[in-house]
């Protein structure tokens, strides 16, 4: 194919460098410097997709981030992506890209079919149609999906890499066109850093669209060069500014290689997320051309003006032969000029009832015909413009009359005025306020928000001139460098000859009329072509209530989806204005929502994805695990030695050997993860006292108490065991999980409650690597590696001593958690890995077997041991755990201690820690198990507990299970029901939550 | 049992890529004081202590030959010490309303140096590196990625160095290893 619509001469792209490209299915040429949507063009392939809802053939609108239509499914496999902007999709060679929402072709599609039944389509229609039956939704939704549905999302996983990050600068501005480059210039002059975003792939702005390119391309070119000059100075090209939060922190997605096609990029990522903090921010952001909204207004053709300029002048492609201008502004003569000076045939149709005369002077040159007073009414053509009708309008623009006029054309260039962008500021919280002379919003520098601040220069802010975006954003750009502190240079306003043609009096007509009352007939006006939204909804909206803006958006979804109404908003809110019968300002804006434009995900996760995604905590002893053939599991964030399966042991097997171990032998579990916290200070008792339910007044130096840990509520929410190392010096454990919640717990009572006190907390969690030495030759393997005395009598249970394991000092704390006679080692974590190797080579002749959580958690269970998370879920009392011993009745204060007397606390029947014993010895009831009142078939069944701890138990012989029971502790002995969810019925004794040692000889051995 | 192995997180592995070398600086003695710093029995006892000057403006840092003292908090300070940690914790504990705590091991450091530094940092941290804004003799707490780290600088050619608790150290070095090809 050639490249037909491709002017001989002129435009940006390298003509030098041929690009391939196919969409759907057909190969074409390109150039670099193409967009998709321009090599579209170039090739004459008008028609490039179907609309949303009544599967209508769609084009090009726009030349920028703001196309509706032109939505395209990306290349393929795993690097396929849906709904992207043909428009902002940079050529490369070898690009694929498939229309979307058409089935089984573009040309041919049956969902066309939705355009004759329209009428049964209406605003509302999914609401009103498919909520009832409420069941059906899930079967609706999916033919709703895939007869509406945008793109198809990949199935395989992403192979792109991202990257995020944060940056700061004093002034950052949004945009790169004249505005923005002359704001960036200003305030680089005092060396402010200054960072300048924008969304094209290279800066310019809308002067890249213009005709007489050389002057622009030399501003251009000037300003760049100005801002090299700085070191301070970051020029983002690829980049929107995609959120606008508070305190200006700006979010911008870069496209780093996205132009250079998938898999091309090397070692950079696909694309690039930036979180931006910035002292002052310029918005210089440009504004966008409206359509007018006319019958059938959406046929592959019809344009926005100044796309059919942009396309002309930056691409060097003309979109027809056969153009109309159709406009109620001057701004679009330029393109009817430009488009006569480069060939084509133009006709200008103009709503307004007369022109000035220099501007019909200059048509006149140029052979251009021109309807005043005119306005289209119709346009024919199914699957592209073919001609237009036009017709004389009445004094009030509510009707046409007269005779109708048949213009040949395959373009219509259109434009409604320009409404500035004003997303960002609306982000940041400014409100906006409507300028009747250019019929649109912008923000109210009156009304901006305080803690963000900004500063609109150039289009956005509504003035439309190139001169003058240069001289107001010189000045936004040397006023926010100043409220940095810095002195920039006076404001240069760089001035040069741009051709372009000024707004003029605009004379808005929001809803151009037809032969018909809007809404009967089949002509469509469309005014968001992304939802398929036409007036007509706006009006039936209007009947049904729905008249507030944000009722109006949700209740039609115009301004919804992925162009976030950029061409649509304002001329929505004016139609609704007029069937009010009230002003624009009244009707009000809806919220403007990041992103700008769509995100990808993998962008916003940037680099912390696959094992950065959360960090994989390791203890010292960590690859002598991997060594040893451990499982793990994830604790916390930790990575925790699960079991070590042997050759031929599956899970189950491996935790009852290690699990006998322990009681029959000696076994070691690294306990390094635990939280540790070190205390110190003349108030650290009192710290202790408060933050624990005992007593801790009289605990000796060198001895060691377990102690539980209430909420305001009196919930249990840690526990652990603490030792006093010295008069004012002790020794906090916690909960792997809990650690850094029980330290944030410890610093927030100090630094809230009791300031005055003298105590200091530090974690040294990770200063010390722990291994438990659990069973009945747990001493005996210590003895043969320490200095320490570790007979009976000398380093009894609930002591800790100091000295030298294995060579290396260390602190041994003799606390168990398994009931076994138990040491736990602790050594500076430089020596952790040279302690496990010690232990296991000193191991040896007492068949020291190392034991995971699995069987730490069998071991504790056989024990009645609870675990804080496991058996307590944030609802439970010491009492309900049968621990009312560890309460203390003497303390005046600790934390917790007032809800105690709580009605709720204090009632009957609360569920209280027990053990079962199922009536099948080898049941082992999974956890979560409900113990119900009476069995039925089926949900709901009056539950009174459920099984919170359930293993099977080698040394008790059978399985066993802890659970929380509605008054179970005056149960015990009772037998209860437990309905699984597979429907099993169990019946279990409740029995004491100790199943082995009650009397607790074997830990004091 | 003589000779007992001592180990780092990361066992000092190391980076050198085109503009970035990152390196662990092994095993480094760590203690964590606590005290009331604004008091002169404090200020003249630590720079007994350390000989030399050790009043701290907020976010800074001091060195001598033997030590390093960096400002964590208005009663917070972080020593690198080439001497003993016990004896030195035990002689700042003689102070009055002081405390002391060896965290030799709680955390290892990296130094990161090379043109990317800087660009590394602010991948995965929200604290401004600028040299206008944090330079040389400058320190901060703040987070990199999910780590909490203790960062500072060193030199303008960029030095920066990151302290970062022993089990996200492997965390944190894969981060800026994956950060490096990107920046």
């Amino acid at each position: 194919m050639t490249q037909t619509h491709r002017l001989l001469e002129g435009g940006l792209v390298d003509r030098s460098k041929p690009l391939t490209f196919t969409f759907d299915g057909m190969t074409y040429t390109g150039y670099q410097g193409d967009t998709l949507a321009s090599a579209l063009l170039a090739n004459g392939v008008r028609l490039l997709g179907r609309s949303f809802k009544y599967h209508r053939p769609r084009g090009l609108i726009a030349a920028g981030s703001e196309e509706p239509n032109a939505l395209m499914q990306l290349e393929t496999g795993p690097y396929t992506e849906p709904n992207t902007r043909a428009t902002c999709v940079e050529l490369y060679d070898g690009l694929v890209a498939k229309s979307q929402n058409r089935w089984p072709s573009l040309g041919f599609d049956v969902g066309a079919a939705n355009s004759l039944v329209a009428r049964f389509l209406p605003a509302g229609f999914y609401y009103k149609t498919f909520m009832w039956p409420a069941s059906m939704w899930m079967t609706y939704e999916k033919y709703i999906r895939k007869a509406a549905g945008l793109g198809v999302s990949p199935t395989e996983n992403d192979p792109d890499v991202y990257h995020g990050t944060y940056a700061h600068c004093d002034v950052l501005v949004i945009g790169a066109g004249p505005a923005g480059l002359a704001a960036a210039t200003a305030a680089a002059s005092g060396g402010a850093r200054v960072m300048v975003l924008d969304e094209n792939n290279t800066p310019g702005g809308a002067l890249l669209g213009t005709s007489n390119n050389a002057a622009s391309l030399e501003f251009i070119k000037r300003s760049e060069q100005a801002l090299e000059q700085h070191e301070n100075v970051q020029l983002l090209t690829r980049t929107t500014a995609t959120g606008y939060y508070d305190y200006n922190y700006i979010t911008a997605l870069e496209k780093v290689t996205d132009h250079m096609g998938p898999g091309n990029g090397g070692k950079s990522p696909r694309q690039r997320f930036w979180k931006i903090r910035a002292k002052q921010v310029v918005v210089a952001a440009g504004s966008i051309e409206r359509p007018l909204v006319f019958a059938d207004n959406d046929r592959p053709g019809v344009m926005l003006a100044n796309a059919v300029g942009t396309y002309i002048n930056r691409y060097g492609v003309l979109p027809g032969n056969d153009v109309v201008v159709f406009t109620n502004n001057d701004s679009a003569y330029q393109v009817a000029l430009d488009a006569a000076e480069n060939g084509g045939v133009v006709t200008v149709v103009d709503t307004r009832p007369s022109v000035s005369s220099s501007l019909k002077t200059q048509l006149e040159q140029k052979n251009i015909k021109l309807f005043q007073g005119h306005a289209i009414t119709s346009v024919q053509g199914a699957k592209g413009v073919e001609s237009v009708r036009v017709m004389k309008l009445s004094a009030d623009g509510d009707s046409v009359q007269g005779q109708a006029w048949e213009i040949d054309c395959s373009v219509v260039a259109s434009s409604g005025g320009w409404t500035p962008s004003c997303h960002m500021v609306s982000q940041s919280g400014g409100k906006l306020k409507y300028i009747e002379s250019i019929a649109a919003f912008v923000p109210d520098e009156s009304r901006l928000k305080k803690t963000s601040p900004n500063i609109s220069a150039g289009s956005c802010n509504g003035s439309f001139d190139t001169a003058t975006c240069i001289q107001q954003g010189a000045r936004a750009g040397l006023d926010a460098a100043t409220r940095c502190g810095f002195d920039g240079a006076a404001a240069s306003g760089d001035s040069f000859q741009v051709n372009e043609i000024p707004l003029g009096t605009i004379s808005p007509l929001w809803l151009v009329p037809t032969t018909h009352p809007v809404g009967e007939g089949r002509s469509k006006h469309f005014h968001d072509f992304q939802n398929d939204v036409t007036a007509a909804d706006i009006q039936l909206a209007a009947r049904e209530g729905f008249v507030s803006v944000e009722h109006l958006k949700r209740y039609t979804t115009t301004g919804m989806a992925t162009d976030q109404g950029k061409t649509s908003n304002l001329n929505a809110l004016a139609i609704m204005a007029n069937i009010q019968g009230v002003s624009i300002p009244e009707v009000g804006t809806t919220t403007f929502r990041p992103p700008y434009t769509p995100l990808t995900l993998g962008a916003v996760g940037g680099q912390e994805s696959r094992e950065l995604f959360i960090q994989e905590r390791q203890t010292p002893m960590h690859e002598w695990h991997v060594d040893n053939g451990a499982e793990f599991e994830d604790v916390g964030d930790w990575k925790r030695s699960w079991y070590y399966p042997q050759a031929g042991e599956d899970m189950h097997s491996a935790v009852q050997r290690e699990t006998l171990a322990v009681r029959e032998s000696v076994g070691m579990l690294d306990a390094s993860t635990l939280g540790k916290i070190d205390i110190q200070g003349k108030d650290a008792v009192k710290l202790i006292e408060m933050v624990y339910t005992n007593n801790w007044q009289k605990l000796a130096i060198g001895s060691c108490r377990y102690g539980l840990m209430l909420n305001e509520h009196g919930m249990i929410f840690d526990d652990g065991v603490t030792t006093r190392l010295a008069e004012n010096h002790y020794h906090m454990t916690t909960t792997t999980g809990g650690a850094a919640r029980v330290m944030g717990w410890l610093e927030e009572w100090l630094q809230t409650e009791w300031p005055e006190w003298e105590v200091y907390c530090t974690s040294v969690t990770e200063q010390w690597a722990v291994m438990a030495i659990n069973g009945p030759k747990a001493r005996e393997l210590l003895q043969d590696i320490t200095d320490i005395d570790v007979s009976k009598d000398a380093f009894p249970f609930m002591t800790m001593r100091e000295g030298k394991v294995a060579g290396v000092p260390a602190r041994v704390y003799r606390i168990s958690f398994t009931g076994e006679l138990a040491y736990e080692v602790n050594v500076p974590a430089r020596y952790g890995k040279h302690l496990i190797e010690a232990l296991a080579a000193a191991g040896k002749k007492y068949d020291l077997c190392p034991y995971g959580t699995e069987a730490m958690h069998v071991l504790r269970a056989e024990k009645g041991f609870i675990i804080v998370g496991q058996d307590t879920d944030g609802t439970v009392t010491p009492q309900d755990m049968d621990m009312d011993w560890i309460v203390s009745k003497t303390k005046e204060e600790y934390l917790g201690n007032r809800s105690q007397a709580r009605i709720d606390t204090q009632r009957a029947a609360r569920p209280q820690l027990i053990g079962l014993l199922t009536e099948d010895p080898t049941v082992v009831l999974p956890e979560g198990a409900h113990i119900v009142s009476e069995v039925s078939d089926a949900p709901p069944m009056p539950t009174i507990g459920h099984v919170t701890s359930s293993y099977m138990s080698p040394n008790v012989g059978r399985s066993i299970a802890l659970a929380l029971l509605q008054d179970g502790i005056n149960r015990k002995g009772d037998v209860v029901t437990l309905r699984l969810m597979n429907g099993e019925v169990h019946k279990a004794t409740v029995s004491d939550t100790v199943f082995v040692d009650a009397e607790g000889v074997r830990v004091r051995g | 049992m003589d000779n007992p192995v001592k180990a780092t997180p990361l066992e000092m592995a190391a980076i050198d890529v085109d503009g970035l070398t990152v390196a662990e600086l092994g095993l480094v003695n760590k203690i964590n004081l606590r005290g009331d710093f604004d008091s002169q029995a404090c200020n003249a006892a630590l720079t007994e202590l350390l000989g030399m000057d050790c009043r701290l403006e907020a976010n800074t840092y001091v060195s001598n030959s033997a030590s390093t003292l960096f400002w964590l908090g208005p009663n917070e300070r972080m020593l690198y010490t080439d001497g003993d940690p016990q004896s030195v914790a035990e002689r700042w504990r003689a102070a009055p309303g002081t405390a002391a705590v060896d965290v030799s091991d709680y955390s290892t450091v990296l130094r990161l140096s090379g043109a990317k530094t800087r660009d590394v940092i602010a991948s995965g941290s929200p604290f401004d590196v600028h040299p206008q804004h944090f330079g040389v003799g400058q320190c901060t707490q703040t987070r990199f990625g999910n780590a909490s780290v203790l960062l500072s600088n060193h030199a303008d050619t960029p030095v920066f160095q990151m302290q970062v608790r022993w089990s996200f150290a492997r965390y944190a070095f894969d981060y800026i290893k994956r950060v490096a090809d990107y920046v």
